[in-house]
């Protein structure tokens, strides 16, 4: 672990960061990846051989308690942050990426992060759940609901 | 009409870091920080990025204002600087001495490594691997880490070694023999890795008198100029105040300039410049440039990165220096955590 470590920061750093980013600022969100792999250092002996999973629960767990210390963030904020880190993509057009994203930002936030654990960083319902500390199913029920809500909407808009 | 995760998954957030992110680009260093000395140490204590580290340090940089306050009234009343009295003498330069036990090894002398050996019909010579991946090149795997390329193979006494389509390769055992320049030639092949190195004899610089008024911020930034033959560093008696004395472990081919280069900077405290058995950097530098190029890495840690080798994965060169027999000192000094973060690659240790 210790030769391979500087590999596991080149490797997993920027999907730290983009993790990090849609839940708060540039700054915190710097130092969350910081953070976690000081973490990942003091801990690299429990480190599980799928590191991503375990990694951005490290970030999750900063920044909880992060949020703890600072004040709630506000339905704005969030939308902020998720038109800033969203990829643009011919497929999908300016419009509607941000009608996605502000859908994305009206969901409950649990709801959200489940979904978005999949979609963005492209994680097993599994693996979401080991980052969030919940079950898998838990976090399929989250994931379905979320996406109903979003289709539902998405078929309003398209009628 | 497409599925809304299909969409969501089409304006996934790139994952490459971003031009705004100088930080967890530089390995969470401010990048103005410049090179690092110490893998990890460097990442841990020498920057202060997280909000708690920059809470603890501004906790201790007003703990060690009151303190100097009180200390400075003290002294004041004790010296009484208002009553003439005859002027004290200039401090000496401290006095530097090496322990005869830890004189480096000659550069002949004989090593050994440990590592998996991999010879193809790509590459001109046997390679001495340092990790093994199987799902790389060649249909047994891959080497991540090229050590040394080997001279002397004679796969007939290596009975287990295995061969395959696109190469031969033993796993991972210890060769022994000597540095040749460019190569490590080859006179004994072990099954078995290598022995966990026997402690080495205490480490013995020398003692000198910390200088009061001198910290180890004005120490690190001395030691961010000594890279060159770097092993480690270290402070004893390192207190808010002073930086106690400065250790500094280089290879033998380097003491003298490190010495130099102690004396010639803004450092005023007390210091040692000793050795400790191990490679001298002329043996690195000596070996395998037809492979391997130096260039400044931009990676976490700074490192320096060798050009990939044909045929390779990646070659992956760290010229930071790892004693084993020094780790014990490095955990007294920072803890068993620490001790691990001073490499050497390509990693030769004198055969016990």
């Amino acid at each position: 672990m210790t030769t391979d470590f500087s590999e596991l920061y080149g490797q997993f750093a920027g999907r730290v960061l983009a993790y990090a980013r849609r839940h708060t600022n540039r700054d915190d969100a710097e130092d969350v990846v910081a953070e976690t792999f000081q973490v990942a250092w003091r801990r690299r002996d429990v480190m599980p051989e799928e590191a991503l999973p375990w990694l951005l629960g490290v970030a999750h767990n900063v920044m909880r308690s992060q949020w703890r210390a600072a004040r709630r963030t506000t339905p704005a904020d969030t939308l902020e942050r998720l038109s800033d880190v969203a990829g643009d993509s011919l497929e999908v057009g300016v419009v509607r990426r941000q009608e996605l994203v502000e859908l994305l930002a009206k969901l409950p936030d649990h709801e959200r992060e489940a979904l978005l654990l999949v979609a963005w960083d492209d994680l097993s319902a599994d693996q979401a759940a080991q980052v969030l500390g919940i079950s898998a199913g838990a976090v399929r029920v989250r994931i379905h609901r979320a996406r109903k809500r979003l289709q539902a909407v998405k078929e309003a808009l398209d009628a | 009409m497409p599925d809304v995760l299909h969409e969501l998954r089409a304006i996934a957030p790139s994952h490459e870091i971003p031009a705004w992110a100088s930080k967890v680009a530089a390995g969470g260093h401010e990048p103005a920080e410049g090179q690092p000395i110490v893998r990890g140490v460097d990442a841990l204590r020498l920057a202060p990025t997280t909000p708690a580290g920059r809470r603890r340090t501004s906790l201790l940089l007003g703990l060690a204002a009151v303190v100097a306050l009180v200390a400075l009234v003290i002294a004041a009343a004790w010296w009484k600087p208002w009553e003439p009295r005859v002027a004290t003498p200039a401090a000496k330069p401290t006095t530097m001495t090496t322990a005869d036990d830890q004189k480096p090894a000659a550069a002949t002398a004989r090593r050994q490594a440990s590592g998996s050996i991999v010879q193809s019909p790509t590459m001109s010579s046997a390679v001495l691997c340092e990790a093994w991946r199987q799902d790389f090149t060649m249909d047994q795997g891959g080497c991540i880490n090229v050590i040394s390329t080997l001279t002397g193979i004679d796969w007939t006494t290596i009975p287990w070694a295995k061969t395959g389509t696109d190469g031969t390769r033993a796993a991972a055992g210890t060769v022994q023999g000597t540095l040749q320049g460019e190569s490590f030639a080859v006179d004994s092949v072990l099954e078995t890795i290598l022995p966990t190195p026997s402690p080495a004899p205490e480490l013995k610089l020398c003692g000198a008198a910390p200088l009061a008024g001198t910290t180890t911020k004005d120490a690190e930034q001395l030691v961010q100029s000594l890279v060159n033959g770097y092993q480690t560093v270290w402070w004893t008696g390192a207190t808010s105040t002073s930086a106690g004395v400065l250790n500094i472990a280089v290879t033998a081919d380097y003491v003298g300039s490190t010495r130099d280069a102690v004396t010639n900077s803004s450092y005023k405290g007390a210091y040692c410049v000793g050795t400790l058995p191990g490679p001298t950097f002329v043996d690195i530098n000596r070996m395998d440039f037809s492979q391997i190029s130096y260039a400044s890495g931009s990676g976490p840690h700074s490192l320096l990165y060798g050009q990939p080798v044909i045929a390779l994965p990646r070659v992956n060169l760290r010229v930071m220096i790892r004693v084993p027999e020094q780790d014990p000192q490095i955990a007294a000094v920072y803890g068993p955590d620490w001790a691990a973060y001073v490499f050497v690659d390509p990693l030769f240790t004198l055969v016990p």
